[in-house]
């Protein structure tokens, strides 16, 4: 249920910023509300990416990809922090904010590829190898780095053409272009991870990592199509915030995934331990006598109420008075 | 405590916790024949010992040290003799 509601966070969020934004009815009022919004689902991937860090040991793999992808958050919440909001026409920004802006968003980008390489190689590292057949793997990542060329390939193509031509400065644009391809293709394995460890605790990390890639890919085919699509630039703008809050909030949803999945658990026996659930208990006393054919004795022995809570003995019953009948 | 599972059903049953239950099959499945070289119906509970050795780096790498030792440690004394 926790992880149900974690999962569902990302897309309440999203709908809830719509609506504020919708409320607000003025554009000038809605920069403001995406800077607030940004921020504030950025610093909560941070905290979140930064929690699971914490839950794993030093020297652990995943404690690295975790802490890359906090560290990528950290980065995007200074940029938000320095640069202040983002206008988009609206306002003329200055261009030295503009080039303090591209370095964070470079280097957010640069961790982003490593965490996301580092926690797309975790089969690997495990000595196991991705789960289904070569083929459909081989699909599963030819979807994906398709997809990642459509949503992010136009910026590309544009940055590098610019690049070619002598315009040195674009090339942060054209590196960060290519990050975004690469961590998009890393949404292939993270949703086969995903299929591989469904019904386990840690099948929910990677659900929504994925989830939070794909909503990352949303955010730039927004960018690229949507003005187009929608026929509106306010409209595509709308939208494409709510994937941006939703991408942050889904990261911070994962890291709270893998943080509950590795908690410590107690309880009696293994299953028990790991699960955090309650043991099965008796709901009523074990009986006492010979044992009988159809309830063999090491069952019976092994539940009993070791560990369980025994319920209150009940009450006697108060005997009638001789006289309360009156 | 008399448990009628097999040892390696045990072990799946613990690691499909965290890892669901097809993962955790294959996984027990892939170091039962690598570090055995026995079927996981084969695997009896002296072989226990060398098969949860041979998880650690699998777990290790998927739930971090602490949390594996934990489970190690817990499927060690429900296996042990």
């Amino acid at each position: 249920m926790r992880y149900r509601l974690a999962a569902l966070s990302p897309v309440l969020f999203a709908a809830a910023l719509v609506a504020i934004v919708l409320a607000s009815g003025s554009p000038v009022t809605a920069v403001g509300i995406y800077h607030a919004a940004g921020i504030l689902a950025k610093g909560l991937a941070a905290a979140g990416c930064l929690a699971a860090a914490a839950r794993f040991g030093r020297g652990d793999y995943l404690r690295t990809g975790w802490a890359l992808f906090a560290g990528c958050y950290v980065l995007l919440v200074a940029k938000d922090l320095v640069t202040g909001p983002d206008p988009r026409g609206l306002l003329a920004a200055a261009p030295s904010q503009d080039r303090l802006r591209d370095l964070f968003v470079l280097a957010a980008n640069v961790l982003s590829v490593a965490g996301a390489w580092l926690l797309a190689r975790v089969w690997a590292r495990a000595g196991l190898s991705l789960p289904g057949p070569a083929a459909r793997r081989a699909g599963a990542f030819a979807g994906a780095a398709a997809v990642a060329l459509l949503v992010a390939g136009p910026a590309l193509w544009v940055d590098a053409h610019a690049v070619l031509e002598g315009r040195t400065d674009i090339a942060m644009y054209a590196i960060s272009d290519l990050g975004d391809i690469a961590t998009f293709t890393l949404t292939a394995p993270f949703l086969l991870t995903a299929v591989a460890l469904l019904g386990g605790l840690l099948g929910w990390t990677w659900i929504l990592l994925a989830a939070g890639n794909v909503a990352w890919m949303l955010v730039d085919g927004t960018q690229v199509f949507g003005p187009r699509a929608l026929g509106d630039p306010v409209t595509a703008r709308v939208f494409e915030e709510a994937f941006r809050v939703a991408a942050c909030l889904s990261y911070f949803a994962a890291g709270l995934a893998a943080l509950g999945a590795l908690r410590r658990r107690r309880g009696p026996g293994v299953a028990s331990r790991v699960t955090g659930r309650a043991p099965r208990c008796p709901t009523r006393p074990p009986r006492r006598g010979p044992p009988s054919p159809a309830r063999p004795v090491a069952r019976r022995r092994s539940r009993g109420w070791a560990g369980c809570r025994r319920p209150a003995a009940p009450r006697p019953r108060p005997r009638a008075r001789p006289d309360s009948r009156r | 405590m008399g448990d009628a599972r097999a040892p390696a059903q045990i072990i799946v049953e613990a690691l499909s916790v965290y890892l669901g239950p097809n993962t955790a099959r294959n996984a027990v499945k892939t170091f039962a024949e690598r570090s055995l070289g026995l079927a996981p119906d084969a695997v009896t509970r002296q072989d226990c010992p060398r098969l949860l050795e041979a998880l650690r780096p699998m777990l290790k790498t998927l739930l971090g040290t602490a949390q594996c030792d934990a489970l190690l440690a817990s499927l060690s004394r429900e296996l042990g003799p």
